[in-house]
């Protein structure tokens, strides 16, 4: 299997990320998303980037396997840099190329909400590539347990939920086998005109779709025949476990928050 | 057509933290025409190698010749031809089918090579029967079938390719036992009658030992020998350390010469040898 886009996996470490709490770690997410979106000077953006940068070497995943990773979002964060860098009308025009300005807040509005887009990206991925899948999904559950009293049925979601984040690689490892058995009988997809090339994605779809309906019928049987009723009043084999490192980083992460919250408001 | 393997590793995830060396260091020959069984427990490196053989995969390191071709190093048209050449046939072929019809369904693989459409079609019936299906399924969905039916069918798809070499990954798995024996029996016509290069992937030895005329025993990635059954038999120990049972025809071999202190000189690999031999000693008994 070739190198593929790293979002969703799951590289086991035994660093100080990994061994948070995965409740932590989502609050962690969602606190550094509010900075990000309270401030607008660029000075904190290069502590933010400094930020990131320390979660990603405590995390000890190598940095190069990230950029490389993360090929697809990189012209994502491009693309919305010269976006805005060629159509934002704000501030100062720069200099002219053929009648067309270009402004001094084209720059820094692009600079801004890049930046926003490529720190998010990585810390989500820093939370999955440090948190098993389950585990992830048992933080959430956590969160969306009040929620039951109001008629959500968050047991159910928290279940779908951990199916599906299984049967991501489940299926890409399926993907890559039928993709492999087709190209032995001649088909190729990277040749041809644009029409060809889609025509040669149905025998690729066709059994994924087929080989997932499967999987999904025997999963369900599989669940009926060890009595599966629902998720309602079930206690949990791994227990979260909310550790002193974890009190300190979660009210590290608040204090700070407000505290900028509070020099920049 | 030969193909021969030159200090070959391939490594899953180079670079990653997910790195994952699968082979190391083989080297070897398969001869043209040679009936090849690639055997070796689970996770050892067979699918690996095996999709080495028709440049799925290519070697991280080393060199692999198929023929003319050769990996790493084609460009996407002589790795066509060669995929032309060299039929592979999947562990759970079935998994691949997707047309509307099973006639569809096998001339799938010659139009994408593009055949000669009218040839393939009237030679259609031969590969049906050879397979052990009805021609009457032509026009069913294939799947309508039943699994076994859909493994023929998915094996018929790369049959009808007529290529010089047919590499198979557990060919029988999931058949019954008649079904498996015909289709063991069809890959050694196709060897013997066809003059085709066969490489078989199985990690049971009984099928290994009866058929190939070339063991090449894998073991976590790495080749633990390259030999001809008879010999491997003398080796029979080394096989059970790396989780390789040897065949049921050898374990009685072994436990009459334990058990019963009949001095046993034959080291003949299948039932049907060694029931011979028996057959013999029992006749010279009775005629004491």
């Amino acid at each position: 299997m070739k190198q593929s886009f790293i979002l969703g996996q799951y590289i086991p470490r035994e660093s100080f990320i990994h061994r948070l709490d995965p409740r932590t770690k989502i609050i962690s997410l969602i606190l550094f998303v509010i900075t990000m979106f309270v401030i607008d000077r660029l000075l904190i953006y290069s502590l933010l980037y400094g930020f990131v940068l320390g979660c990603v070497l405590l995390s000890t995943i190598p940095i190069t396997y990230l950029i490389k990773g993360l090929k697809p979002v990189w012209w994502l964060v491009a693309f919305t840099f010269i976006f805005h860098v060629l159509f934002q009308r704000d501030g100062e025009a720069l200099f002219d190329v053929f009648g067309f300005f270009i402004y001094d807040q084209g720059f820094i509005q692009g600079g801004e909400i890049a930046s926003r887009l490529l720190l998010m990206i990585v810390m989500a991925t820093l939370l999955t590539l440090t948190t098993p899948p389950l585990a992830v999904t048992d933080g959430m559950r956590w969160f969306l347990t009040p929620l039951t009293r109001l008629g959500m049925p968050v047991n159910e979601l928290a279940i779908m939920m951990a199916i599906s984040l299984r049967l991501i690689p489940t299926m890409t490892e399926e993907m890559d086998k039928i993709s492999k058995a087709q190209a032995a009988r001649g088909l190729d997809y990277t040749q041809g005109r644009l029409r060809d090339r889609f025509k040669a994605l149905l025998p690729l779809l066709i059994p994924l779709f087929i080989s997932a309906f499967k999987r999904a019928e025997a999963l369900a049987m599989a669940m009926e025949a060890r009595g599966y009723q629902g998720a309602d009043h079930r206690t949990s084999y791994r227990q979260l476990v909310f550790r002193t490192m974890d009190y300190i980083v979660v009210c590290l992460m608040t204090t700070v928050t407000i505290s900028i919250y509070l020099m920049i408001g | 057509m030969e193909i021969v393997f030159k200090d070959v590793d391939y490594i899953y995830q180079p670079n990653t933290p997910l790195e994952h060396v699968a082979l190391q260091g083989l080297s070897f020959t398969i001869p043209s025409q040679s009936f090849t069984a690639i055997v070796g427990r689970t996770g050892s490196g067979k699918s690996t190698l095996l999709q080495q053989l028709n440049g799925l995969l290519q070697p991280t390191s080393g060199t692999v010749t198929i023929g003319k071709t050769r990996l790493p190093g084609a460009k996407a048209k002589p790795l066509k031809e060669l995929r032309r050449r060299v039929g592979l046939v999947f562990q759970y072929p079935e998994h691949q089918l997707f047309e509307e019809t099973v006639k569809q369904e096998l001339l799938f693989g010659p139009k994408n090579f593009g055949l000669d459409l009218g040839q393939v079609e009237a030679w259609l019936p031969q590969v049906l029967q050879d397979v052990g299906l009805d021609e009457s399924v032509l026009e069913r969905s294939p799947f309508t079938l039943s699994g076994g039916q859909m493994k023929r069918v998915a094996l018929a798809s790369v049959l009808i390719l007529d290529s010089e070499v047919l590499v198979l990954d557990e060919p029988t798995a999931g058949l019954d036992p008649v079904g498996k024996k015909q289709l063991l029996q069809l890959f050694r016509y196709l060897n013997e009658e066809k003059g085709k290069m066969v490489v078989l992937v199985t990690h049971n030895m009984e099928d290994a030992m009866a058929n190939a005329d070339q063991l090449l025993v894998l073991n976590n990635g790495c080749i633990e020998s390259v030999t001809s059954p008879k010999r491997l038999i003398e080796k029979r120990d080394q096989l059970e350390a790396i989780g390789l049972a040897p065949p049921e025809s050898i374990k009685f071999v072994d436990y009459m010469t334990q058990t019963l202190g009949v001095n046993w000189n034959e080291h003949e690999a299948t039932v049907d040898t060694v029931s011979q031999a028996l057959i013999k000693r029992i006749k010279a008994g009775a005629n004491k």
